[in-house]
């Protein structure tokens, strides 16, 4: 019961961080319609620069670097739909394309070896069982994100342009809010809080260059079990994801527990509960 | 001139919807564009508003629309209640929407602006916290034309507001649209409800397969027979 | 000259064998070329599920992975013949991709790239740890050469062929019923469905059939160099397959061909292998930024001018236009 507490409170740590790259992935799925499959990259952006120059002049280089990662990404969206490009799959395709170029990047500078910084050496005991602190600061700042989100979106004029941009596009045109802007600043979110959370799992478990697309894939899984249709739900699917791998990887195998975020995905696609969210909107 | 279009042609895709299209409305004028189905009224309006690919020449206030995206031509001035008031967020509550219209004004004058708004449209303040998609077809046509004009647009266009309303909500419409209209707005209305185009129209034009086939004026809307040979499009010198 | 016409791209693409077959004879060469004509294959199947059905699949590689392995299986642990490992390496996949797309296909298009994402890491994993049957991280060797085209050369060849038939078989599909129905759901699904199309069966059937095109090129890597391993068919090739039918034009049947040949080339060239991804991805923003319909989207009206000189009929076929509207 104790090895099962503790495999618990793994996973919610660990799903923390799932639920923070959740979601720009959910903003980016409700109101621009597509998927913005470099979030995964921005992270090891983050994790590598902050890896390299270590402390928290390292943090803030990385969280810089992949704001400029995603802030390129906003730019191909804004170009793509100035030359007519609605087609969401293109948009895709093309961040796609920075998350391959991005991990490449990294590869060429840093090499194969995995990011991976000490934090914190102490460790707690709680109820006979061992806590790196390194583990509650995840959970608390995945949650103080989530809680700063939730505000934006619904307590601010901001929050109010996106969700109208969110449930009817056009109308947010007519009303004078430029809806392109708008959906770029998204993109620009997802530097943010994928830069964050990369910060995050490098001073956890770490992470290498072929991290990007599986960590993308991870946060979109998060994103839809619960469905897509507000970011509270987002974080929630992450600790949940985060606490089957902990799990699984305590009494299953390594190879089962890698493809957990797969699996969710085929299967949540598969019961056909992604969409639903996407043409009614934001619903608090 | 408050609004003016010359030689306005709209597309979709390669289809060309409609085609120089010549008007011109002034400050507190209501002017009915009328047309079966299919004549190009939306389409007009929504190459005014930008949501329509269009050429020719627009201007709102001697200011020059052409080329301008959608939300670039809300801040000019010119503010499109579409068909089925396709400008509300039916996910957002009633205080929400409002909110998003005047959201052009300069801070200090918003909440102003918003207390106007609840006294002109009494029935808004009573669903402040609902949901837009939650209310009647006569509330929503309220709360998209009380959005639409929130900030103080010159110009107003209006597609088909009558459509779906019952008739104790179209009278109070009238009285909306008669009072815009006494506040100096230039009103543009498409309409194919012609009792109710009727009621308010100082003059009209009217479309067919997307070219304007005939004008006139108050007198000439009222009567029924005239106005039923300009929708079919047959212009007649009486008329012409 | 009318049958001709409504062939000119298999017509073309066996001249354009016919020279290279010809011409090609430094065996440096002829290996690159075997190599980008298996890639140019699989790209082929992207052309078809991206181009035509509209589905983007990041799952092409592993497809092809499965076909190799399939074959290899059949070929290592049961001394099967090469033509029942081709039987293996078209059914596997295409069962495969065909469940796949029935799975999620009533779902948005984006919902088909992530489940394909998805099932390409399923089949990674699996091909990793399953070591029993695929050999593991070690891999699958000593799979049986092909005895009747044993020299490099000869498979060289082989390759031409299939290629050949495999074009000839897409141009014919997209002449049929069946391509049409599938034109039409790609541009209007409302229509499509209105018309009675039925539009689960038809888009799973062209993501199945796709998928057994990269089986086939699956088939023809494992018994070109004999062996198959877990890194040789992944993501990296799932990516570049994608951009080389981009690169070429993905609506077009022979776009994915030329834009194999042309990537193919130009990866020679490229100095650090580390910096291939940052080549490719960038490259692929910038396609899909000035030309998206690849390079014979640019050379189409300059083409199409050329041929209305040398025939004098209107020599445009209509569909290609609706193609692209």
């Amino acid at each position: 019961m104790l090895l099962f507490t503790e495999y618990v409170i793994r996973g919610l740590f660990l799903g923390a961080m799932y639920g923070l790259l959740a979601l720009p992935m959910s903003l980016a799925f409700v109101t621009v319609g597509t998927i913005d499959f470099a979030v995964g990259a921005y992270a090891l952006l983050a994790a590598a620069i902050g890896a390299t120059v270590g402390g928290t002049l390292g943090a803030l280089l990385g969280l810089a670097g992949a704001l400029v990662a995603s802030l390129v990404m906003a730019a191909v969206f804004v170009l793509l739909k100035r030359a007519g490009h609605h087609d969401t799959i293109m948009i895709a395709l093309s961040s796609f394309g920075l998350a391959v170029a991005i991990g490449s990047i990294v590869l060429a500078s840093w090499g194969s070896t995995a990011f991976v910084r000490q934090g914190l050496d102490a460790v707690w005991t709680v109820a006979g069982i061992r806590i790196n602190p390194q583990g509650p600061i995840n959970l608390a700042v995945g949650l103080a994100l989530l809680a700063g989100l939730t505000a934006l979106l619904f307590g601010t004029g901001l929050g109010r342009m996106l969700r109208a941009s969110a449930v009817n596009a056009q109308g947010a045109e007519l009303a004078g809010i430029p809806v392109v802007a708008v959906q770029a600043l998204i993109f620009a979110a997802g530097g943010l809080l994928g830069g964050i959370a990369g910060l995050l799992i490098l001073y956890s478990s770490g992470l290498d260059f072929t991290a990007g697309l599986s960590l993308t894939l991870s946060g979109f899984a998060a994103s839809i079990v619960f469905g897509v249709s507000n970011p509270a739900r987002g974080f929630l699917g992450g600790l949940a994801i985060g606490v089957a791998e902990a799990l699984s990887a305590g009494y299953g195998s390594g190879a089962m527990t890698a493809l957990i975020p797969q699996f969710v995905v085929l299967l949540t696609l598969g019961l056909g509960m992604l969409g639903a969210g996407r043409y009614t909107g934001y619903r608090p | 001139m408050t609004l003016r279009l010359s030689g306005v042609s709209a597309r979709h895709g390669r289809i060309v919807v409609c085609r120089n299209i010549a008007l011109e409305v002034e400050r507190g004028e209501v002017l009915v564009l009328l047309g079966p189905n299919g004549a190009g009224k939306s389409s007009t309006l929504g190459a005014i508003a930008g949501s329509v690919a269009s050429s020719g020449e627009i201007f709102v206030d001697g200011h020059a629309l052409q080329g301008r995206a959608a939300s670039r031509r809300a801040r000019m001035g010119l503010s499109l209640v579409p068909e089925g008031r396709r400008n509300l967020f039916g996910a957002l509550s009633v205080a929400e929407n409002l909110q998003i219209g005047v959201r052009l004004l300069a801070s200090p004058p918003r909440a102003a602006a918003l207390a106007q708004l609840y006294s002109s449209f009494p029935i808004l303040e009573q669903r402040r916290a609902q949901s837009a998609a939650m209310l009647s077809g006569g509330e929503q046509q309220q709360l998209a034309i009380a959005v639409a004009i929130a900030r103080r647009p010159s110009v107003l266009l209006l597609d088909e507001p009558s459509q779906g309303l019952a008739p104790v909500a179209l009278d109070h419409l009238v009285q909306i649209i008669d009072s815009l209209r006494a506040q100096g707005l230039a009103v543009l209305l498409a309409e194919q409800n012609h009792a109710f185009a009727a009621r308010l129209g100082d003059r009209f034009v009217a479309l067919r397969a997307g070219e304007i086939v005939a004008r006139g004026d108050r007198s000439q809307l009222a009567d029924r027979e005239l106005a039923a040979v300009a929708m079919m499009g047959q212009s007649t010198p009486a008329i012409r | 000259m009318k049958q001709l016409r409504n062939h000119a791209n298999s017509a073309a693409a066996l001249l354009i064998a016919v020279l290279f077959a010809l011409l090609l004879r430094d065996p440096v060469w002829i290996d690159v070329a075997v190599v980008i004509g298996i890639q140019a294959l699989i790209a082929l199947s992207v052309g078809l599920s991206f181009g035509q059905a509209g589905l983007l699949s990041l799952a092409q590689a592993p497809f092809a992975a499965i076909g190799a392995y399939a074959t290899g299986i059949i070929s290592v642990h049961y001394g099967g013949s090469p033509l029942a490992g081709l039987a293996g390496a078209i059914m596997l996949p295409a069962l495969l991709g065909y469940l796949l797309a029935r799975l999620v296909i009533r779902l948005e298009p984006l919902a088909v790239a992530l489940a394909t994402l998805s099932l390409a890491a399923i089949v990674e994993v699996v091909i990793r740890s399953w070591d029993s049957v695929t050999g593991g991280y070690v891999g699958l060797s000593g799979i049986s050469p092909l005895a009747w085209a044993a020299s490099p050369r000869e498979y060289f060849w082989l390759v031409l062929l299939v290629i050949v038939i495999v074009i000839a078989l897409y141009e014919n599909l997209l002449a049929s019923r069946f391509g049409r129905a599938l034109n039409t759901l790609r541009h209007d699904r409302a229509r499509a469905m209105a018309d009675g199309v039925p539009v689960v069966a038809v888009s799973s059937a062209a993501f199945g059939l796709s998928a057994a095109f990269a089986g086939v090129a699956g088939w023809l890597y494992a018994h070109y160099v004999s062996y198959v391993g877990p890194g040789d068919l992944g993501t990296h090739l799932s990516i570049s397959v994608v951009l080389m039918a981009v690169i070429g034009g993905a609506s077009y049947v022979l776009g994915p061909v030329v834009g194999a040949i042309v990537l193919g080339v130009l990866m020679r060239m490229l100095p650090a292998q580390e910096l291939q991804g940052l080549f490719y991805g960038g490259t692929l923003i910038l396609i899909l930024l000035v030309a998206r319909d690849g390079l014979l989207g640019i050379a189409e009206p300059w083409f199409a001018r050329a041929l209305r000189a040398i025939v004098p009929q209107p020599a445009r076929v209509a569909p290609e236009d609706e193609r692209r509207t």
